[in-house]
């Protein structure tokens, strides 16, 4: 792999996750070790349940683990107060979700905007670099448009570049091709390896979909709350071939799937 | 972007929202007029008893007060105009002798509870009575005129021209002398029956007092009445008078408006109570129904307590905004009967109040200060903002791991 010599920017120590079910205690997440390094495009996957949910909240800082140590960007989160947490969350993570989460009143380049804005970055600057990542997923021309007038391609193509758009170390991406058809999926996951490859944004998945692993350059299986394999493989589909040589991604993946009704 | 947000989130539902701000709107528009009305009536019972029973600052002697005897008199009131000096050419002074007696005619007689001997030209340009003449004139100063009430008159079955005797204790002695009724008037209540009005020197000789009065009695603009009793009293020390501002003269009233200040206040505080409940459920079911979308906010960086300040501006533009429907409803309603005024009948089902001998039949003018309109505005819109409290500091605890499960 060509990162291992960069800084880990997240690191699992025997992190474990219990919570209640009612009078069930579950052991979600069970002694998990892991280390991701910056650059990496890495899908955590498993049957539902075996907590690769769980495990992206505690690496996303959205969740506390009952034991273990989660660092990122080299700092241990369990001591960080809340607004610690959403400083990091602001300022290393970008995340997105299966059911897309935009916020309903704001147009796709206010959703981009938002954490611009939540930064504070002045109005012309997050004007500027908004336009630029929106033309980069191929919504400028709707960047008017509220989520509910865009399909669910549209919209988790925004929250792509909403994840991205403050250049965060790391992009977390909970089942995103979930509500997507396969064609779109594909358009989308060759639009964030894109973006992997020419920003070294770090995507971290957590999905049962084939071709989400497809496009992954490593995959993480977890079974139970626990690590069963952990996987290296020397490209994933969405990785641009040297020129000439073809591309090793799947019919149709990296082209603008057509707008959805 | 954060105000947009809070103004987007505020008309996604408009209905409720809609319903909420005209709930609001309409309890501000409310209070607005039922502060006008009673500011209004004060006024009114200010003016009315401040020009038949005293003035809004009054010399007399100290211990008159508390029992309204002859022998308790401003016995050189020259003196004391001459103590004061130049007064302010918007004041008007008049002195009154204030004593009871007996009103007879050939077919009656009745009691004098309030028998004025006043300064008949100053008197005319403040007096309540002067206005109320329903029957003949305002007597001339050296004529042996008396003005009476309405019911007395009837009691009595005279009317104007006829002859009275009014029968006294003067000074001295009882006294008793004959007078023209000059005119005829309607005040309400009590005083049309019991109260008389008859000129100064006439009076002073009858009873025998010299150039003592009772009462001199100060009119003047009511807003430098407090300054003005502070400055007689200053100029007067050492005198034996006492100087009065209204509020001392007329405790009885002062007494009944402090009340009906508390009961406005009670009543603005209970329909606060219930706008503050309106709030608080609109803007709790707005944060519970949103903690999805909340917990997104929170898991793309946005710090607990903006998240706290954004629900509270969110309340904040609905208090603005309803304000401004409150507003646009009340000041017109507070305009159109401050123009026309209110039959205080209609409002007491018919029945005349009366305080002091002082019949409270004029119509009422509501009016609002700019304090009180102010006061009531800032009230409303920092209840809204206290009401989103409790919902603000949910939202500002949401953890995002749990909203982000719900659907």
């Amino acid at each position: 792999m060509e990162s291992t010599k960069t800084q880990p920017i997240v690191e699992l120590q025997d992190v474990r996750k219990e919570y209640r079910q009612g009078h069930l205690e579950v052991q979600a997440v069970n002694g998990i070790d892991l280390t991701i390094q910056a650059g990496e495009f890495t899908a955590i996957c498993g049957p539902s349940g075996s907590g690769k949910t769980t495990l992206l909240n505690l690496i996303g800082c959205l969740d506390t683990p009952t034991k273990g140590r989660v660092l990122v960007g080299g700092r241990d989160v369990s001591s960080l107060s809340d607004s610690a947490l959403a400083d990091l969350r602001l300022r290393q993570i970008g995340f997105v979700f299966q059911a897309y989460n935009l916020v309903p009143v704001l147009t796709a380049f206010e959703n981009v905007e938002l954490v611009l804005a939540l930064q504070g970055v002045p109005a012309a600057a997050r004007k500027k670099r908004v336009l630029s990542i929106l033309e980069e997923v191929g919504l400028l021309e709707l960047r008017d448009r509220r989520p509910m007038d865009m399909s669910g391609g549209q919209q988790q193509r925004v929250a792509v570049a909403r994840a991205v758009v403050a250049n965060p170390r790391l992009v977390l991406a909970d089942e995103p091709t979930a509500n997507l058809d396969s064609h779109t999926g594909a358009a989308l996951l060759q639009m964030m390896a894109d973006l992997n490859r020419e920003h070294q944004v770090t995507f971290l998945f957590s999905t049962h979909d084939p071709m989400v692993m497809d496009y992954s350059r490593r995959i993480v299986r977890i079974v139970d709350g626990k690590i069963s394999t952990d996987e290296i493989k020397a490209r994933g589909a969405g990785d641009r071939a040297p020129e000439g040589a073809g591309d090793r991604a799947p019919e149709g993946a990296g082209d603008r799937a057509p707008e959805e009704a | 972007m954060f105000l947009k947000m809070a103004f987007r989130n505020l008309w996604r539902r408009r209905f409720r929202t809609g319903i909420t701000l005209v709930a609001i709107g309409g309890s501000f528009a409310l209070l607005l007029f039922f502060v006008a009305l009673t500011e209004g009536s004060h006024r009114l019972m200010i003016d009315l008893a401040i020009r038949m029973q005293a003035g809004h600052v009054v010399i007399q002697a100290p211990e008159f007060q508390k029992e309204r005897a002859l022998e308790l008199r401003v016995t050189d009131p020259d003196e004391v105009m001459r103590r004061i000096g130049p007064l302010p050419a918007d004041w008007t002074v008049t002195r009154r002798i204030f004593t009871t007696g007996l009103l007879r005619s050939a077919d009656g007689s009745v009691m004098l509870d309030n028998l004025m001997a006043v300064d008949l030209v100053n008197e005319r340009k403040i007096s309540d009575v002067g206005r109320k003449l329903v029957r003949g004139a305002w007597p001339e100063p050296d004529a042996p005129g008396i003005l009476i009430g309405e019911k007395a008159a009837r009691l009595l079955k005279v009317d104007v021209g006829d002859k009275v005797v009014v029968s006294c204790s003067g000074l001295a002695q009882k006294v008793e002398e004959r007078f023209l009724v000059a005119g005829v008037f309607r005040v309400g209540g009590d005083a049309d029956r019991g109260m008389a009005m008859i000129g100064l020197a006439r009076g002073q000789a009858l009873l025998g007092m010299g150039d003592a009065v009772s009462q001199l009695a100060f009119f003047l603009p009511p807003d430098d009445s407090l300054a003005a009793a502070r400055d007689l009293r200053r100029r007067l020390q050492g005198t034996p008078v006492a100087v009065l501002h209204w509020q001392e003269a007329l405790p009885v009233l002062t007494q009944l408006l402090w009340v009906d200040d508390i009961s406005m206040q009670v009543f603005i505080f209970i329909i606060l109570v219930i706008v503050a409940a309106g709030i608080l459920n609109t803007v709790l079911m707005s944060v519970m129904e949103r903690t999805r979308e909340l917990g997104i906010l929170k898991s793309l960086g946005m710090r607990p307590w903006s998240l706290f300040r954004l629900i509270l501006t969110e309340s904040l533009l609905m208090g603005l905004f309803a304000v401004a429907v409150g507003a646009s409803l009340g000041l017109p309603l507070v305009q159109h009967f401050g123009q026309v005024g209110i039959d205080p009948l209609a409002l007491t089902g018919g029945e005349v109040m009366e305080m002091e001998g002082i019949a409270f039949t004029d119509r009422i003018h509501p009016v609002l200060s700019w304090a009180s309109g102010l006061t009531l505005t800032a009230v409303v819109v920092a209840l809204t903002l206290l009401s989103a409290v409790w919902p603000a500091l949910r939202a500002k605890r949401i953890l995002p791991v749990k909203a982000l499960r719900q659907m």
